[in-house]
């Protein structure tokens, strides 16, 4: 039960995309057959809202947290949407939040991007810790990789990552991270000038030869271990352009990488920065993740802040440091319940299908 | 989400009538042109009395459709509208129009339920406020309709006619009155009444139009043409209309007083004028018949009696055509009887209508025997 005393956290989100939104709509209304046009409109319309109350949540059974569930009515497919009318949507998930007496908000997916750079202000004025939680995402697929190259016997020193996506946040953490332990990188984003900058601005952490380019494909079928982490509001790679005994960590919400109903037996293809937790996290909705008990990184960060108030928050454009990265490492080893599951969407693949996967992947890819 | 309702009214001040109103909120391809938030309106059934609709509208980007029920009460001014099916869990509402000492007052009312799961904590008034600037929407454009149609009237003024013509109604000759015309139509008054939207043609003319009946007004209707005529097409309607009469003998004007002496009363009557195919009267239409009566010592067989241009007149058209020392006869018995004179009737008349209740009231014309 809450606790008025208790820290909560608010889980401030939207739905990926359109077609999770009509499926929540759809299960809620079968009598009823609403046209996308018509759905996303209304959406567009809407104001945010709380959408429920998570009480309760421990993962060590010491310190309990509670959550509430904010919704920010927004889809990447309202192409013709302001962004000041994204930002004013998410800013008034923060009034309500304060209004809901949470003091850590979780800005999970578009939310944390169209407040960049507003987040001290909104800090102080709302009195909230805000975080994009993007540390924590960083340090769940860092710490999947790390582990599919142990089981798969993969050197990374000795093996190309291609990080999709590299300019950002959590693209910027991971080629920090692995640029000092790979072989190569090659590095893509929209632009190539935000990627100079990058290299540039932690070219300090960035000691493999490394390769600059806007071409994802290309990138894509030249990498062993390929990790995507854009904002782009789609799926931008087929599961077929890779080449066999490739690893994709996508952790890109909506998802980067389009996968049918079969998957490739000598591809291994994952959706990075996500958390199994010891509670359920029912949030209302579908999030098309494999379980209640499954949770984004972004929002899972938020609330390790409530439960441990010295942890730093991620906000601010490139401040999500390898030595960020590896404090956050440290604290989810502090929480044995936590862990860095193998998922896509609703499948968890087991230890039986991993070891499957590594003898077909460790010996697919042609040698570097 | 419960059910919402908004409403626009207004006060059009002037000349402003009912029957334009009517028109134009009854006139779905009308509507459908002028709002520009309806993309399209299909009419799937319509009588005088109901109809049902597919709606399609977009209300800022937001595209809705639904189908709905139309209950027209022309007696009360009032549409009505109910969905059967659509987005709307529920859209309702009704057009009422009343008349005003200082013109026209018209009201819609639009109730309506969307219940979207989940979104009902977020959407607040969004839907309500963007359905109210449909309903104003409407609103605007009716009052544009009334105000082009006034306007339309001072740039094609009627024309006083004020003859009988034979119109086609549904290929069916038809007597009518042709109180006036304008380049767009004509006002015409009709024994019975065809169903709205007849095709009317006239015999000899080589215009065609369709039929509106006037609500609220029995007997009364509008025959807009299917084309604005030109001004010299127009004037040449007006000339034939007024000389081609539907007449074939001519009259003598009365203006007395008389008695229809039937087989069991006695009915009073203003005679207006007397030809050898029938008389004008002014008297109470349901103590006329069809059966012989007598009128001064001369039998007359009606064929059927139709309705003049002023309330309370009748035409009684003859079976068969008096002769003209017959129709002489009964011109002269009643200009020399001591009914009421045309002087009388002349003198106290402010108004034709007015002056004639009062003959009837003052004068006790109905005597039975």
């Amino acid at each position: 039960m809450a606790s008025s005393d208790r820290v909560k956290t608010a889980l401030i989100g939207h739905p990926l995309d359109a077609l999770m939104f009509r499926t929540l709509i759809q299960k809620l209304r079968p009598d009823k057959t609403w046209r996308d046009e018509l759905l996303l409109k209304i959406f567009e319309w809407s104001h945010s809202f709380k959408l429920r109350e998570i009480p309760d949540i421990s993962f060590d059974g010491v310190t309990t947290v509670d959550g509430s569930v904010f919704m920010v009515p927004f889809i990447p497919e309202m192409k013709e949407i302001a962004l000041q009318k994204v930002v004013d949507k998410v800013i008034e998930s923060l009034e309500l939040a304060h209004a809901d007496g949470c003091s850590v908000a979780a800005m999970g997916a578009f939310t944390s991007i169209v407040l960049q750079g507003k987040e001290e202000a909104l800090e102080q004025q709302y009195g909230l810790r805000i975080t994009s939680g993007n540390t924590l995402t960083a340090a769940a697929i860092i710490e999947s990789v790390e582990e599919l190259t142990r089981r798969f016997n993969i050197n990374i020193s000795e093996t190309t990552v291609a990080i999709i996506g590299a300019s950002g946040d959590i693209g910027t953490a991971c080629a920090c991270w692995f640029g000092g332990r790979a072989k190569k990188l090659l590095l893509t984003a929209r632009g190539l000038h935000p990627l100079k900058q990058m290299v540039e601005k932690y070219g300090k952490y960035i000691s493999c030869p490394y390769e600059l380019s806007s071409d994802n494909s290309a990138a894509a079928k030249q990498a062993r271990i390929v990790i995507f982490v854009t904002s782009a509001y789609g799926a931008i790679v087929g599961l077929e352009e890779f080449s066999p005994g490739t690893i994709v960590c996508d952790a890109s919400a909506p998802p980067n990488v389009r996968v049918g109903d079969v998957l490739r037996p000598d591809v291994f293809v994952y959706h990075g920065g996500i958390l199994s937790l010891p509670v359920d996290m029912s949030v209302g909705f579908d999030l098309g993740l494999a379980s209640p008990r499954h949770f984004f990184g972004c929002q899972v960060e938020g609330l390790l802040i409530a439960m441990n108030p010295h942890l730093p928050s991620s906000w601010g454009r490139g401040q999500i440091t390898p030595e960020k990265v590896a404090q956050y490492l440290e604290v989810i080893k502090q929480y044995p319940k936590l862990g860095l599951p193998f998922t896509i969407g609703d499948k968890i693949y087991s230890d039986l299908e991993l070891d499957a996967y590594s003898d077909v992947v460790s010996k697919a890819f042609p040698r570097e | 989400m419960a059910v919402k309702r908004v409403e626009s009214e207004k006060e059009l001040v002037g000349a402003f009538r009912k029957t334009t109103a009517w028109r134009f909120i009854t006139d779905f391809a009308e509507l459908a042109k002028r709002v520009p938030a309806i993309d399209k309106i299909s009419q799937l059934h319509r009588t005088d009395t109901d109809g049902k609709s597919e709606w399609f509208v977009t209300l800022d980007g937001a595209p809705f459709q639904w189908i709905q029920r139309e209950s027209y009460l022309g007696a009360y001014w009032r549409l009505s509208f109910n969905s059967i099916g659509g987005d709307f869990d529920s859209f309702s509402g009704a057009w009422t129009l009343r008349d005003l000492d200082t013109g026209l007052h018209v009201h819609l009312a639009i109730e309506f339920e969307l219940d979207i799961p989940v979104l009902e904590f977020g959407i607040r008034d969004e839907i309500k406020n963007r359905i109210q600037i449909f309903c104003e929407s409407l609103m605007n454009a009716a009052v544009a309709y009334c105000a082009e149609s006034a306007t339309d009237e001072r740039n094609n003024p009627r024309a006083d006619i004020h003859t009988y013509t034979e119109l086609c109604i549904n290929r069916i000759p038809v007597r009518s009155m042709v109180k006036n015309a304008s380049r767009k139509g004509l006002l015409v008054i009709l024994e019975t009444m065809p169903s709205f939207g007849s095709v009317v043609t006239f015999l000899g003319l080589g215009v065609r139009g369709s039929l509106i009946p006037e609500v609220g007004q029995s007997h009364y209707a509008r025959v807009m043409f299917d084309r604005e005529l030109p001004q010299g097409e127009f004037d040449d309607l007006c000339f034939r209309l007024r000389t081609s009469s539907h007449r074939s003998s001519n009259r003598i004007k009365v203006e007395k007083v008389g008695e229809c002496v039937y087989p069991r009363r006695s009915v009073g009557v203003l005679v207006h004028n007397i030809s050898a195919k029938g008389m004008l009267v002014s008297g109470p239409r349901d103590s006329l018949g069809l059966e012989s009566f007598y009128m001064h010592g001369i039998t007359i067989d009606p064929k059927a009696i139709y309705a003049g241009q002023y309330a309370s007149s009748w035409r009684i058209a003859f079976a068969n055509d008096l002769t003209e020392e017959q129709v002489a006869h009964i011109a002269e018995c009643l200009q020399k009887s001591d009914g009421i004179d045309v002087k009388f009737y002349e003198t106290i008349s402010m108004a034709p209508g007015t002056v004639r209740v009062q003959h009837a009231h003052n004068l006790n014309l109905i005597k039975q025997v």
